[in-house]
């Protein structure tokens, strides 16, 4: 039994690390106090004795090997936290091993032979902030990319909304029944082209329409018919109508109105007095009942090169003036009236 | 420092015979299995150590470095250019390249590595030597190779380069074993294996 004074190496006990040596048949020669504490063995427990009765795996290879060059009196040999979590098992409260990162260095002893000294530095803590610091780390850019997913998420519901937005209101200026502009897309067009024309200081003309004797028709052949009357003017209107920005709307009831940018008065009454004829030719099946029916329409043309004196409003007002007078002067008439003349015309 | 063939050939074999022990180490340790070679060796004197630039270039190296003292003196250390070194710990350790915990694993593991190859090839020098050799701990660091070669090259001393090929899982990977003797170090190894011939 070799006693623990044959090694003075107390000094080792005022380091904060743990250090025992090892002699050529892997018998311990001294265990410091720090060890005492983490293992709770007693260096008069263990000193004499081989390591490997109470820690096994110092038989491994991967162990016995690299311990035995030290041994051998050849360099220092790292076993690191990272390849081998300890050296020797301590245990925490949590159960969980301490990691350590362990140098094994040859001494030499005069009487001992070479000695190796294992010096196990506890790296617990480090590794825990670390790992503390990586989980944070990994929740902080979970947190980003989960974020980021949300954000694409309410952009695409955006979109979506903003397309949703988009049909509501092309619908809410729709007609319904005849899937021409409605009254409201009627004054939003002639709105921004009356701006345009008095922008461009080109002329603007509108025809208002009505069909004529529509109360009569809706009450010999009823609603559904009124209705199929209202759909097929519309259409026929449509199919004549300029592509060039010219706008065809229900004005309301029976009337419908069509605005045409950059047109004279003349050319005006020419298109109405096409859509005039169109209409007449126009023959009407009536639903359920065997019948053809044909339809007029009486229409007021007005006319004016806007300078910003005058609004949409008064355009409208005489387009309706002459419209009036085509109803009094006899009906399947074009009347023309222009805004600053105030003059109007008959022709037909 | 010139060397004759046979000087050429025998610090060859012994570096060779120390990365072999050094894999045999691994492989008691490692689940991936390795093999290391060290199929050259080239001398240089510090003088020419610019050389070493032009091979390493100004990119930091990883590098393990231990000092040995005794009858050889100088500096062994082991270098890996980053990405090298990166590749080598994941295909040892088995990790995948999104672990979190990549710089402390490569820092330990390769200090590790690092330490288990250059007692290798020390262990081998000094078996041919009977005196005693003396060293001081393993460190690792990240530095130029002008730094490492500037900071570390002893003045008069001669530098041994041996390129080292990891094999492992059929990647191969390439580091650098460097020797820096310290002044008549080198001859006094080179007599030993002249002597070692003559014993044989």
């Amino acid at each position: 039994m070799i006693e623990p004074t044959d090694l003075d190496l107390t000094l080792l006990d005022h380091i904060p690390m743990g250090f025992f040596v090892l002699d050529g048949d892997m018998r311990v020669h001294f265990w410091n106090k720090l060890l005492e504490g983490w293992t709770n063995i007693k260096q008069i427990q263990i000193v004499g004795k081989k390591i490997t009765e109470f820690y096994p795996h110092f038989d491994l290879p991967k162990y016995s090997k690299r311990i035995q060059s030290v041994l051998r009196g050849g360099s220092p040999t790292v076993f690191s936290s990272q390849l081998h979590q300890f050296i020797i098992p301590i245990y925490q409260q949590n159960g969980e091993k301490r990691t350590q990162h362990t140098t094994v260095t040859s001494i030499q002893h005069e009487y001992l032979g070479t000695l190796a000294l294992f010096a196990i530095q506890d790296v617990t803590d480090l590794s825990c902030s670390m790992k503390k610091y990586r989980r944070m780390r990994d929740q902080a850019l979970n947190e980003i990319e989960e974020r980021k997913k949300i954000e694409l998420t309410l952009i695409k519901e955006k979109d979506k909304v903003e397309v949703f937005a988009a049909k509501l209101k092309l619908l809410s200026t729709i007609d319904s029944l005849t899937e021409i502009l409605n009254r409201r897309g009627f004054d939003e067009y002639l709105t921004k082209e009356y701006r345009r024309a008095i922008r461009e200081k080109k002329p603007i003309s509108l025809i208002m329409i009505d069909i004529d004797f529509f109360k009569k028709f809706n009450d010999t052949f009823g609603h559904q018919a009124g209705d199929d009357c209202l759909r097929i003017v519309a259409q026929k209107l449509q199919s004549i109508t300029r592509s060039s920005g010219d706008m065809l709307a229900r004005y309301g009831g029976e009337e419908f109105a069509i605005i045409l940018p950059d047109t004279t008065l003349h050319s005006a009454i020419t298109i109405a007095n096409r859509n005039r004829i169109s209409i007449e030719k126009l023959a009407v099946k009536i639903p359920f009942v065997d019948k053809i029916q044909t339809i007029t329409i009486s229409s007021g043309v007005s006319s004016i090169v806007p300078d910003g004196s005058s609004n949409e409003e008064t355009l409208i007002k005489t387009a309706d003036l002459a419209l009036y007078q085509a109803k009094l002067d006899g009906r399947n008439l074009v009347v023309s009236k222009t805004v600053l003349r105030n003059e109007s015309s008959i022709l037909q | 420092m010139e060397l004759n063939e046979f000087q050429h050939d025998a610090l060859t074999e012994i570096v060779n015979i120390g990365v072999g022990q050094a894999a045999s180490v691994l492989n008691d340790m490692l689940e991936s299995h390795v093999t290391l070679r060290a199929p050259q060796i080239h001398v240089y004197s510090p003088a020419d150590a610019k050389d070493g630039n032009k091979k390493f270039g100004d990119e930091p190296l990883s590098s393990v470095m231990m000092g040995f003292n005794g009858s050889l003196a100088g500096k062994i250390s082991l270098i890996f250019p980053p990405e090298s070194a990166l590749k080598l710990v994941l295909l040892l350790t088995g990790e995948d390249q999104d672990s979190t915990d990549l710089d402390s694993l490569k820092t330990g593991t390769l200090n590790e590595v690092g330490n288990i190859l250059l007692n290798g090839v020390m262990g081998a020098i000094a078996n041919t030597l009977d005196s005693h050799i003396d060293f001081t701990i393993p460190i690792y660091t990240e530095n130029t190779i002008s730094n490492i070669i500037i900071d570390e090259a002893p003045r008069d001393g001669a530098i041994v380069l041996a390129t080292v090929m990891f094999n492992v899982k059929a990647h191969k990977i390439e580091g650098d074993i460097l020797i820096l003797f310290e002044v008549d170090s080198l001859s006094s190894l080179l007599n030993a294996l002249d002597h070692s011939n003559c014993k044989s």
